[in-house]
């Protein structure tokens, strides 16, 4: 009964109906796309690390992380972490981030001078090869469409120019792609001698990563050693910590402004059918039945644009993959229930305060109110 | 006319202060988060824009000043130094860092800096800008963060300094900036006999073209730009790249803001059918049944979007106190494209409920307006 009545009295006047759903469904929308733009941004950024298949990372003492650092450490240390008992494999790399130039294009891009055929290459080739001679390049093949570069073109980075040999995908996040060329190209342009960045260590069956991270730990005390799920996680937090903290205060200020604006929007549909209220109470309806009908609306309001609300940030984010975009957008399910229940919570709290004066009435007044 | 939208708005204050409320909420979501995408802009040239030299000279083909792997040979300060018109040439480094003092990741920029000859922190609230190769100059909103104190050891890329010295203006939303000299910075990125950029002061600005095109010719393993084009390129290539995400915020919030406001109006429009009825059935004419909707939508409008221009102030005074990193700025050409849009949406949202009463005959204006 409750709820029909409340269907009913909102489907009455479906224009005031469809404004206040419409004014919920902005705000919810709001909230929950810039939540998955923050969410998708940081799920990006370790997507390399995600990808290359290693147990340990051995870098420079005191760096945790590939994004924007910079990590050089002696090789002999790397000889040295081959002899660590239960070390399988250990594939050495030398990074860093720099501008990958064609013509007025310019895009950042973690490069990665890697050893032919060993881990830390790239993992999804698009095109060409990745077999790589001296002076060439691979890159991603939405930077090569975005500056509408082809197999065999070139491209600047380190101020010099490289041959395009090959394109992967899947390597372009929200702050940058990644490009590769050989490990001696790079040491050669930098002026390294003898040094790495990054020692990817495999572990031998039956040893427990962990326990092989001790080892290494204790044995060579002048590099820092992770896991990959630390290394991943510590990529995530540098993000997170430094383009995402403006990211999840202008996300805070997005939901608080978000909220309020729910609330006021259901406060409004709310007080615009206080009459309504009125006659019920007048014709003897309990309070706490008018507050169930109330509150049903509320709900059926709050409802229906959140799911509006969740259709529409679907088709933004539909559209920002059809677009070739670079921003991804990621709505959990944690995510979604979270915001939901507190628009449910909200909405509901903002349709009581209309309808409190009109219960403490006697029923005799309000026609007269 | 305004007196009677001004008498009506004001007959029900609580409906007023619900509407101007639904525009203020709208108006400081937009300007708040256009706020924080203008001050990250302005943050990313804040090195460049208060150092004294003009001219900017890195490895060949690299035009930005932040995130490049620029290295020059410090063989090249004698050849500059010796061109007509230089003043001065000042060697530098700068790179990006990760550090994680106590634990807490801390992404920075790393300022290897000659003390005699400059290039160094332009503002000091503490200590002195003369320091040794195990000194380090942090940023103040940096060292109020960690609580760092004055003489308290960092690590630094694994080595450690000492804080001698706190700058200010130095920190940005994304970073702190580290000064440390030139030759401790030579060591801590294995770049010997090189520099990542030199900084050139000239005698006379107005011969700038003409010692910067000596240079060119002079130096052609080598780029050199103004320092203001070296700015713009670092302020473009991050709006392009790394503001990606905030962009699509910034313009989120635009675009459900001003529905925001079109909702709000609208809705303030349709409570009120009720008196346009009356006054329509008095013999209202309708361009002035039109003047008093479109009055007193602009008034609820205006009256909004002045409470939110106040309150994006109060809110962006609270953050600053909390968060001293972010700079958030109200750009008035933006506020008064905010102002103009909002305007015309709040007089496209009354006209929209409006022109049904318009159209209906005065003898029956009682009955639908009631």
């Amino acid at each position: 009964m409750g709820i029909a009545l409340a269907w009913r009295n909102l489907s009455e006047n479906r224009t005031r109906f469809i404004i206040s759903v419409g004014g919920i469904a902005l705000a919810i929308l709001l909230v929950l796309s810039l939540d998955g733009i923050v969410a998708g941004s940081i799920r990006q950024v370790s997507v390399y690390i995600d990808e290359t298949p290693f147990d340990l990372v051995v870098s420079q003492k005191g760096v945790k992380n590939l994004h924007m650092t910079t990590s050089f450490f002696d090789a002999d240390l790397v000889d040295k972490v081959r002899r660590i008992d239960g070390v399988k494999k250990v594939t050495t790399i030398l990074y860093t981030t720099d501008y990958l130039v064609s013509g007025d294009n310019r895009s950042v891009a973690y490069i990665i001078g890697y050893e032919q055929g060993k881990t830390g290459g790239p993992w999804m080739m698009d095109k060409g090869t990745e077999k790589l001679r001296s002076g060439e390049i691979i890159i991603d093949r939405d930077i090569a469409a975005k500056d509408k570069l082809l197999l065999g073109d070139r491209v600047t980075i380190f101020g010099r120019d490289f041959k395009i040999a090959g394109f992967t995908k899947g390597t372009v996040t929200i702050v940058n792609s990644i490009a590769y060329i050989r490990f001696d190209d790079f040491e050669r342009l930098r002026g390294l001698r003898s040094v790495v960045s990054y020692a990817f260590v495999d572990t031998k069956t039956g040893n427990s990563p962990d326990a092989v991270m001790g080892k290494i730990k204790k044995d060579i005390t002048q590099v820092s050693v992770q896991t990959k799920k630390e290394f991943a996680d510590s990529e995530r937090k540098v993000v997170s910590d430094m383009s995402a903290d403006i990211m999840k205060i202008m996300n805070l200020i997005g939901f608080l402004i978000g909220m309020a604006a729910l609330g006021l929007t259901v406060y409004t549909a709310t007080l615009a059918k206080v009459r309504e209220y009125g006659i019920l109470k007048a014709v003897g309806s309990r309070n706490t039945w008018l507050f169930r009908v109330v509150f049903e609306q509320a709900a059926i309001s709050t409802l229906a644009g959140t799911a509006i609300a969740f259709t529409l940030v679907l088709l933004l984010k539909a559209g920002l993959a059809l677009s070739s975009s670079n921003i991804l957008i990621v709505v959990g399910w944690d995510s979604f229930l979270r915001i939901a229940a507190i628009s449910m919570m909200i909405g509901v709290m903002a349709s009581a305060i209309p309808i409190i004066k009109i219960l403490r009435l006697d029923p005799a007044d309000v026609f007269r109110r | 006319m305004v007196d009677i939208a001004g008498r009506n708005l004001l007959e029900e204050k609580l409906r007023f202060i619900i509407s101007s409320g639904g525009v203020a909420l709208a108006i400081m979501l937009i300007l708040i988060l256009n706020g924080f995408f203008a001050g990250m802009n302005r943050q990313v040239s804040a090195y460049l824009d208060n150092t004294t030299a003009d001219l900017v000279v890195s490895q060949k083909k690299v035009k930005n000043f932040l995130g490049t792997n620029s290295r020059v040979p410090l063989s090249a300060i004698s050849k500059l130094e010796s061109i007509k018109g230089v003043e001065k040439v000042v060697p530098l480094f700068s790179t990006y860092a990760v550090l994680a003092p106590e634990g807490r990741r801390e992404f920075s920029l790393i300022i290897g800096f000659d003390p005699l000859k400059g290039g160094g922190p332009w503002r000091l609230t503490a200590g002195t800008s003369d320091i040794n190769d195990d000194q380090v100059i942090v940023d103040k909103v940096i060292a109020d963060r960690h609580g760092f104190k004055l003489g308290e050891k960092i690590n630094i890329l694994g080595k450690d300094f000492t804080i001698t010295a706190l700058s200010t203006g130095t920190s940005s939303w994304m970073t702190g900036t580290f000064f440390i000299t030139f030759d401790a910075a030579s060591r801590l990125l294995s770049a010997k006999d090189t520099a990542a950029f030199l900084l050139v002061t000239i005698k006379d600005k107005a011969k700038i073209n003409d010692v910067k095109q000596e240079i060119s010719g002079d130096l052609e393993d080598l780029t050199v730009t103004e320092k203001h084009e070296r700015s713009a390129n670092d302020v473009a290539l991050y709006a392009s790249v790394f503001n990606g995400p905030l962009r699509l915020m910034v313009i989120i919030a635009f675009l459900i803001g001003v529905m925001l406001v079109g909702a709000t109006i609208y809705t303030a429009t349709i409570e009120r059918a009720r008196e346009y009825g009356v006054l329509k059935a008095i013999g209202i004419k309708n361009h002035s049944l039109y003047l008093v909707v479109f009055e007193q939508a602009l008034l609820a409008s205006l009256a909004g979007f002045v409470s939110g221009v106040g309150l994006s102030y109060v809110a962006i005074f609270i953050i600053n106190n909390l968060l001293p990193q972010f700079l958030i700025l109200i750009e008035p050409v933006y506020v008064a494209e905010v102002f103009v849009v909002s305007l015309l949406i709040s007089i496209l949202a009354s006209y929209i409920p409006v022109r049904t009463i318009a159209a209906i005959d005065p003898a029956i204006a009682f009955r639908r307006g009631a």
